[in-house]
């Protein structure tokens, strides 16, 4: 079982909560940064949200799913920013399975407790 | 102008050595000169490379034990190894000049560095001398150099038989992609445009008919074969490093550079990628 540290978490939890609720996944990581570390969204930088969910897809994701990342990079439209690559990243994490088929817990994000 | 600053260099540090070798007992300072042809020739390439890096009187510091003057010489390899030589006849110019013996550990990191980064054609001259070349068909690839093959073939189907480390055996489409950012690295030709070209002779295919997803496929499959999960993170974390947009020749230049940084060989010298290129393993195994 793998489990992230509490900041990579968040983001997880973050990205999966706002998946369908049509929101700005770069303002919402931004918003929830900022909560979690006490300062004004205005502070926390694209580069802050994308070192943030770079931390996280690594200790999430495993060897093949990244090198997949990396490959759908190419396939956006160029010139790529940081922001394409969160959301890119944001969308990689929100597909990412916690639980497998039997309800065996893969990822521990701390649910429940 | 490098090589007025490689012989002020090395006038420099042989002034240093000789400071350091002269209170030294007959044997002893015999030791420190066979050591010091070696010093004297990665020092010179070190100051070709970064002719203001390594002073004399550092050169003449490491003299004083043998581990020392060994974890030197790995280290300066180590530096040079990953940014790549240059030029191919400044380097056998520097090396045939070194008194030699293959059974020394000396002159395994002579052979370890011939090996890795001088040109084929000054190959069999060295070896003449002695020299253990086991891997310099690595540098070229498309250069023809099949009699060199058995006796690599040889030693590291020894070092194999150890089982030390797992070694890291890529597709061999993957090695030449890694041979080639190597070999690139720091001539400033654009790599996106060798590699276009490279894959064209090994696929018999026109460059224009080479497109961009092809050699961006070529360098995924390499980084997905030799580097590890910590370094494709870093590399993710990286890739806006010096601006703040990227496109994906930007993306492929950053790939190239993180395969010709890519270590190939261990600290004591063992393999750890293999990048051997010849298609006879089998049969030579056998013989």
């Amino acid at each position: 079982m793998i489990v992230p540290s509490e900041m990579s978490k968040r983001i997880i939890l973050a990205c999966k909560r706002e998946v369908f609720s049509g929101k700005d996944i770069l303002e919402v990581l931004r918003g929830n940064i900022a909560e979690w570390t006490a300062l004004n969204p205005e502070q926390v930088t694209d580069r802050n949200i994308y070192d943030l969910t770079v931390d996280a897809i690594g200790e999430v994701l495993d060897r093949t799913a990244l090198t997949r990342f990396l490959h759908d990079i190419v396939l956006l439209q160029t010139p790529i920013t940081p922001t394409d690559l969160i959301k890119q990243m944001a969308s990689a994490l929100i597909l990412t399975r916690v639980r497998d088929e039997s309800g065996e817990i893969l990822i521990d994000l701390g649910i429940g407790a | 102008m490098e090589n007025a600053v490689v012989s002020d260099f090395v006038h420099r540090t042989l002034e240093a050595l000789d400071r350091a070798v002269g209170p030294h007992a007959p044997e002893e300072r015999e030791a420190i000169m066979n050591r010091r042809a070696v010093l004297q020739q990665a020092a010179a390439l070190v100051s070709i490379l970064w002719p203001e890096d390594l002073t004399a009187a550092r050169v003449a510091a490491v003299l004083t034990s043998e581990r020392a003057t060994r974890r030197a010489i790995n280290d300066l390899l180590e530096r040079i190894g990953a940014y790549g030589v240059r030029a191919g006849e400044d380097l056998y110019i520097l090396l045939s000049g070194v008194p030699f013996d293959a059974n020394k550990p000396e002159g395994r990191v002579l052979s370890f560095f011939a090996d890795q980064y001088l040109h084929p054609k000054y190959g069999g001259r060295l070896r003449a001398r002695g020299f253990a070349l086991s891997r310099e068909l690595m540098l070229l690839p498309s250069e023809g150099n099949v009699g060199i093959q058995d006796s690599r073939r040889a030693s590291t189907g020894g070092n194999r038989m150890k089982g030390v480390a797992p070694v890291v055996v890529p597709s061999r489409r993957s090695k030449q992609v890694i041979l080639v950012c190597k070999r690139e690295t720091f001539r400033h030709t654009d790599i996106v445009q060798v590699l276009r070209e490279s894959i064209g002779e090994w696929t018999g295919l026109r460059p224009d008919q080479v497109d961009e997803g092809l050699i961006y496929d070529d360098l995924l499959s390499a980084m997905d074969e030799v580097l590890d999960k910590a370094t494709l993170v870093r590399f993710i974390h990286d890739i806006f490093r010096r601006k703040p947009t990227v496109n994906s020749p930007n993306v492929m230049k950053q790939m190239a550079s993180a395969l010709s940084m890519t270590k190939v060989r261990g600290k004591d010298g063992e393999t750890l990628i293999d990048l051997s290129l010849d298609l006879q393993e089998p049969a030579l195994a056998a013989q």
